[in-house]
């Protein structure tokens, strides 16, 4: 059938699975910001410790998703478990060197008139280390948004949640006449979600960064 | 003076009660066999600017940091207000103080009133109390209520700096440290922020530790100048006038650089001096009278005022005989000066006058009295320690005080 009356008949279904897909998506993004967030906030200002932190979550993103699911299977077995896991590991990367980088690029000047005016270590983390550097965080987490939004797919191997589940079937029946419209409509359905998720996060920058750092 | 001998130790004689205390500061940073700064003892006396000047790497900016902890000292203690503040919690020492510092450091991400309100707020004030001396202070550094709500990225550097000095001085801190916080900025700006901080002083009498390595700036701004040498060792603390007249070494001698008399001299006012008195009269009194005074002074000239008491021309016996009107006798006064301009502005009026003298009026523009070359050359004299004076210029400005 022509794939748009393929989508016609199947728009609920791919529904569905974008739901799910955009789910778990979130959710690991959720953690791994947290964790990256985190982490960034402990070594930023410790050469080594970064460096370290950063080799290790640089590594985790070179592991092909194939043989990480494959990995994790016995451990977690199937479903949503090793899918958020996965993706976690996926996503920190980005996260974290951008929080390290905006960290880092606070102007001096700005954090020692803040020390010298008798702000604690914690107050100048959370109101004006932070708010600074938040705009390369925020870049940060579309980045890894990006990256993991099409290794959810692969997911589905695990029987993980979302829209890869089409195109796993899809390629299991390679040949058929379902095969090609179960693949493009899965596929075109992830391209959509990145772009929603992106201009998502493009309008929460906006909103969230303070006047006085926009760009003229 | 400077009670040096082998020991670093600056405490000014004839001064105020100490504000901050230093006491045997010394500082060695990690991983350098030589210290930043040695065996420091000072004393910054209450309600006065003290300078800290000398050449890049002497210590000075580093010793500033020692007194707010940025810089946690090696050894020695630290004294506010007569109480040790070397181990206390230094965030709550540092809200006791004001920091400006040569790169502003304003929060790009907070509005100007935001900005300033940083230290009330965290100090706990109530938002009406806190708004109000945020307005407050707008018209102290000479800004419009209207940049209130406005970013820092909107502001000229001068401006960012005026929003500097604000913020420091938002919770009413009795100490200011200030760190070059005029260095990165224009010179004619400068120039003017100097001046208006030099005016907002003047009323508000705080305490204040400035950082410089300009002597210009140092003589300027300073009540007592602090002249240090590498390690932070001072080579001199005394004010700005005996530093000039009077430089304890070399070093200190190389650092004023040329000029010191003519820097002196803009330190001086002429209010400051003996002016001498010269025959005066009227310009009603008509000619007659001030032929008459003329002759009774056995001066060769005299000085014509309006009824206003302002200086007008200057007449000679010669003048007033050949001229008609007595207006329009002799020469126009042109070179004046109010007494409140520096020894160093009659100077240079002086110059260009036709008599060598310059005459002083008070603020109204009414005659006070002449300097002429030998007044001023008398008072630099008496400026100088007794070892240097020079006996004949004495009596000659005594001569000139008994003369007239």
């Amino acid at each position: 059938m022509g794939f748009l009356r393929y989508l016609a008949s199947r728009w609920e279904h791919l529904l569905e699975l974008a739901i799910a897909h955009a789910g778990v998506v979130f959710l690991s993004l959720l953690i791994a910001t947290v964790i990256g967030v985190t982490a960034g906030v402990l070594v930023y200002r410790r050469e080594r410790s970064a460096e370290v932190v950063l080799a290790v979550t640089s590594t985790f993103l070179t592991i092909p998703s194939f043989a990480l699911f494959g990995l994790l299977l016995p451990v977690f077995g199937l479903g949503w478990t090793p899918t958020v896991f996965a993706l976690v590991v996926y996503a920190l990367l980005p996260i974290v060197r951008n929080t390290i980088v905006g960290l880092r690029s606070v102007d001096p000047a700005i954090t020692e008139s803040a020390q010298g005016m008798g702000m604690s270590r914690w107050r100048r983390l959370f109101e004006i280390e932070l708010p600074l550097a938040w705009p390369v965080i925020l870049t940060g987490v579309r980045v890894s948004t990006l990256i993991i939004v099409g290794i959810a797919a692969i997911a589905a191997y695990v029987n993980g949640p979302g829209l890869g589940e089409d195109i796993f079937q899809g390629i299991s029946r390679i040949g058929s006449a379902t095969a090609l419209n179960l693949v493009l409509g899965a596929v075109l359905a992830i391209v959509l979600l990145a772009l929603i998720f992106d201009g998502f996060f493009a309008l929460l920058g906006k909103l969230t960064t303070s006047r006085g750092l926009h760009d003229r | 003076m400077t009670d040096n001998g082998s020991r670093n130790v600056g405490i000014a004689k004839d001064a105020p009660e100490a504000m901050i205390r230093l006491e045997n500061l010394s500082k060695t940073f990690p991983g350098q066999t030589e210290s930043a700064v040695e065996d420091l003892s000072m004393e910054i006396p209450e309600g006065e600017i003290v300078v800290f000047v000398g050449p890049s790497g002497c210590g000075k900016t580093t010793t500033m940091k020692m007194i707010n902890r940025i810089i946690e000292p090696s050894s020695g203690r630290i004294f506010l207000q007569g109480e040790d503040v070397t181990k206390v919690n230094a965030d709550k020492l540092r809200r006791r103080m004001g920091y400006v510092i040569q790169q502003i450091g304003l929060f790009p991400h907070k509005t100007i009133a935001d900005n300033i309100a940083t230290v009330p707020m965290m100090l706990g004030w109530e938002k009406k109390r806190v708004s109000d001396r945020v307005d407050e202070l707008l018209e102290t550094v000479s800004m419009d209520l209207s940049y209130r709500s406005r970013y820092p990225k909107e502001l000229s550097g001068g401006q960012r700096q005026r929003i500097g000095v604000a913020r420091a001085m938002a919770a009413d801190p009795p100490v200011l440290l200030m760190d070059e916080p005029f260095g990165a900025i224009d010179p004619i700006t400068r120039e003017r922020l100097q001046n208006e901080f030099l005016r907002l002083q003047a009323e508000i009498k705080k305490t204040i530790v400035f950082v410089t390595h300009d002597i210009d700036e140092a003589i300027k701004m300073g009540d007592r100048i602090a002249i240090l040498q590498t390690k932070s060792r001072i080579a001199q603390f005394d004010t700005p006038e005996r530093i000039l007249t009077d430089p304890a070494n070399k070093f200190v001698e190389d650092f004023i650089g040329a000029g010191a008399s003519i820097k002196r001299l803009s330190l001086s006012q002429v209010r400051d001096i003996k002016t001498a008195s010269w025959p005066v009269a009227v310009l009603s009194e008509g000619s007659e009278a001030v032929r008459e005074l003329m002759r009774k002074s056995g001066k060769d000239s005299v000085l014509l005022l309006d009824d206003r008491r302002r200086p007008k021309r200057w007449v000679s016996a010669d003048d007033l005989a050949h001229a008609g009107r007595i207006e329009e006798a002799g020469w126009p006064a042109v070179s004046i000066v109010e007494e409140g301009s520096s020894l160093y502005d009659v100077l240079d009026t002086m110059i260009t006058s036709y008599k060598g003298s310059a005459i002083v009026v008070d603020g109204e523009g009414r005659y006070e009295g002449v300097v002429d070359f030998d007044t001023v050359l008398g008072a630099i004299n008496e400026m100088r320690p007794l070892e240097q004076q020079r006996p004949e210029l004495a009596e000659g400005a005594a001569e000139q005080r008994d003369r007239s």
